[in-house]
């Protein structure tokens, strides 16, 4: 049992480990590739976690090579426009101006109903709304609207909106991130200055955001 | 491009642990034939004195080869050769020499297979 518990604390080390290595685009959307990877991660994780029979190097000996595979191709694709399209193919426009491209649907193997279900989950409900969509080579679909369907911007309104500039955490229970504040482009002493003139210390304080406009938001702890 | 010398380093690493795992298994496992071989020779003489003093001497070395070979192969094979080896020594101190040649032909063939499913050829590999 001890030994049950304590591969999986090391396995689940060397996944988080493993993820890390391969970079954030294993943890936001998905190309083919590194979907792949992350299930195989997963279930050959499992093994010498259930069956302790099994040597420990049996589950990390795969791990590490489909993290080294997995970086190796993800530099490929950085380098190669060419090994990118092998790998995760290309974008394909499946409605222009509000027409369907049937062959492109069909080459998807995308039923109309998926498309219409999609375009539904982003707000849309008549195709002729859509100006061009495009299904993402990670299976997603991206959609730009026809102007006059489209959220007027604040230029087109000719209105001039503040620019309330870059707003980050910088002290969060009471701990100080001076990345953050840097971020901001502020110095401890100007955090310092806040703080006593709010008459407050930062273990007093929950949360505090502020923006690179010298603007900041405090939340202070609650009373146990 | 930083984790591009991570994709060299986790290969040298890799090529190392298999290397050492092939390199290990197949030292661990000749220390033991080679043990296994002096049982089958004075079986052969029929010195069964001798083939039971190169019995207990495999048996001896085999748990060092263990802790050491467990890193790398199922614990269920090792632990079936460990079982086999002590089987051996008993038949040879019942003087059973018939039975602790078999005996020996069998553990001598589990480390043969252990050490063969261990080299990368296409039959192991598909």
């Amino acid at each position: 049992m001890i030994i049950s518990f304590l591969r999986a604390i090391l396995l689940y080390g060397a996944i988080i480990g493993a993820i890390r290595l391969m970079g954030k685009r294993q943890i936001s959307e998905l190309q083919t590739s590194e979907l792949v990877v992350t299930l195989l991660i997963s279930d050959i994780a499992a093994i010498p976690m259930q069956d302790t029979s099994q040597p420990l190097v049996s589950g990390l000996l795969p791990i590490a090579v489909l993290v080294m595979c997995e970086i190796a191709i993800s530099v490929g694709m950085v380098k190669s426009a060419l090994f990118r399209k092998w790998i995760c193919g290309r974008p394909i426009l499946v409605i222009r101006n509000g027409k369907v491209d049937q062959k492109e649907l069909r080459r998807l193997r995308m039923t109309i109903e998926d498309l219409s279900a999609q375009l539904r989950q982003q707000g849309i409900a008549h195709m002729d709304d859509v100006s061009y969509a495009i299904v993402e080579t990670n299976g997603s679909l991206s959609v730009l609207k026809k102007p006059a369907q489209d959220v007027p911007t604040a230029q087109m309104l000719q209105l001039d909106p503040p620019d309330e500039g870059l707003e980050l955490v910088v002290i969060s229970d009471g701990k100080i991130f001076d990345v953050s504040l840097s971020l901001c482009g502020h110095t401890r002493e100007w955090l310092d200055g806040i703080l006593e003139g709010q008459n407050l210390s930062a273990k007093d304080i929950f949360i505090m955001t502020a923006n690179t406009n010298g603007g900041f938001q405090i939340t202070k702890k609650e009373e146990p | 491009m930083r984790r591009i010398w991570a994709v060299w380093i986790l290969l040298l690493i890799l090529g190392g642990i298999c290397t050492l795992g092939l390199w290990g298994t197949f030292r661990m496992t000749g220390q033991i034939t080679a043990s296994l071989e002096q049982v089958e020779d004075s079986l052969h003489r029929e010195n069964l004195e001798e083939a039971l003093q190169w019995s207990e001497k495999a048996q001896d070395d085999w748990p060092g080869s263990y802790r050491i070979l467990c890193l790398f192969l199922s614990h269920d094979r090792l632990a079936n050769i460990g079982k086999e080896l002590d089987a051996l020594t008993v038949y040879l101190e019942q003087g059973d020499a018939v039975q602790a040649a078999a005996q020996c032909a069998q553990v001598k063939d589990s480390l043969h297979l252990l050490r063969e499913n261990e080299v990368p050829t296409p039959e192991n590999i598909l």
